[in-house]
Formats: structure tokens, sequence, C-alpha cells
């Protein structure tokens, strides 16, 4: 890994949700998948991870509300060949395609009340969804046990909005699909300050 | 990882092999484990080989 490695000075940030501008234009997917047979073999696992959801909690993601993250790039090309990536799958709830892939874990969580980076998942999926395109507004937050309002459809502003919700421990939701195992409810250890267009963990 | 899977330069969930982390287009260089999970970030894991090209998703609006 020598000339093509792009590294981040100190102090730099990538910004989220964009390209990488430090390294250089990337190939696109269709150049950068070379010329692999069809009947190549598949990795093990190729697993996509789209960050579009919008809330987050503050003390259990380390991008809420903190200094962005600073992290090292490098070009595609630095891997050589790559195959060419399969169909997209047909588009899920959100709007974007959904892989047809094995889940990497069942949805009967094993962790259903127990607590994951922080966050407790509960037992049953407690789906509160509402077709309101709204952010739930603040007052909204502190009365209600519940936060009504669909994240992903959520008009965001331009500058995050945060809900706290009270008392601490309160449970809440996210825009619930229950098909979608990011979508159900979580139970947070303290009041939690939930941002538009960021990711629930 | 979330949903309590390994993750980590090694292991995702329950694959095991070499990890190739792709970051919107861009090799991540680290742990995946250490990826953040930005707004709108596409994130791809490669376990093993042969390594598959990124898929870019166009998120709609609004989301």
């Amino acid at each position: 890994m020598g000339g093509n490695r792009c590294l981040r000075p100190a102090g730099t940030s990538r910004p989220p949700g964009k390209g990488s501008p430090g390294c250089g234009p990337s190939k696109p997917a269709a150049d950068a998948a070379g010329s692999g047979s069809p009947a190549a073999p598949r990795p093990a696992v190729v697993i996509a991870v789209v960050a579009g959801i919008t809330l987050a909690v503050t003390g259990s993601s380390g991008a809420a509300g903190g200094a962005p993250p600073e992290f090292s790039l490098a070009p595609l090309s630095t891997l050589g060949a790559l195959q060419p990536a399969p169909a997209p799958g047909p588009t899920g709830s959100e709007g974007v395609p959904v892989p047809a892939a094995a889940p990497l874990a069942d949805t009967a969580a094993t962790a259903a009340g127990q607590p994951v980076d922080q966050i407790s998942c509960q037992a049953s999926e407690q789906t509160l969804f509402t077709s309101t395109p709204t952010w739930p507004s603040s007052s909204t937050a502190r009365h209600g046990r519940y936060l009504r309002g669909s994240a992903s459809r959520a008009r965001s502003p331009s500058k995050p909005r945060t809900a706290r919700l009270s008392p601490p421990g309160t449970c809440f939701l996210l825009a619930a699909h229950p098909c979608r195992r990011r979508h159900h409810p979580h139970r947070v250890p303290g009041p939690a300050d939930l941002y538009p267009r960021r990711l629930l963990r | 990882m979330s949903g309590g899977q390994p993750l980590g330069p090694t292991r995702a969930g329950p694959a095991a092999g070499r990890v190739v982390a792709l970051y919107d287009g861009h090799v991540y260089q680290g742990n995946p484990r250490d990826i953040p999970l930005t707004a709108h970030a596409q994130i791809q894991l490669d376990v093993g080989t042969p390594l598959i090209a990124p898929q870019p998703v166009t998120f709609p609006a609004g989301l």
C-alpha cells in the first residue's frame, strides 16, 4: 500500500455522506468491476449498509453531536480487479434496494432485553408508524411516551433539531416497519437526543 | 456490530475471512468496526474473495 494510499492529515475529517474529494475520483462501479467472468465464485458475504435512517442516540453513537469522524480512505484501484456487483435487489420500503441475501442475525434478537452498544432492544415490535410526514415536535417528545412520525419521511430541517425525551429511559420509536430489523423500538439508558438524517445503531 | 454480531478485520457476523470495507466507493482503511455510520453513507463489506465492486444506491428524495 504505497503511493495510492490516501491519508488525511490529522485534524481534517471526511465530510459525511459525500464523496472523498481528497482521494480523487473513484472509478464507477461498472468500470471498477473489471472483466470478471459471470461464472466466477462470489465472496462468502457481501454486506451493504445504507445509512439512510435519520435518528441517532447521543451516548451510543460517536457521530451524534460530536466532532466529525476521521478516517482514511484509499482509491478503489488499490484492490485490483473487482467482480461486478450482483443485481441490487428489489426496492424496499425506504425506496432503496434491499439485496436478496441471508440475514446476518435473526430478528428474534438474542439481544432482546439486553444492552447492545448501550442500547437495549425490546422483545416485541411496537409499531407506532404514522403516515404523517412530519418531524416530531419537541413538545410531543417531552410529553409523549413515544415519538410519533416517520423518520425516513421526515422533512429534515437544515439544522438538526433535537427532541429530548423524558423521563430518562423512555422508549422511543424509529420509523417502524415490522420487516426491517433496524426499525424496532429501543430503550436508551438516558435522555435521547434525536437528529434528523442520522442513523441509530 | 449492531445486532450483537461480531465485526472485525476477519469476521462479519457469521462469515469469516478478510473483510474489505468500502465506504462511498473507496477503500476504508482501518477496522470495519470503526466505520462511522454517517447519514447516507454507502458501506459495503466484502468478506473473502473475489472482491465485489461497490454498488451505488440512489436515495429517494426526503430520505
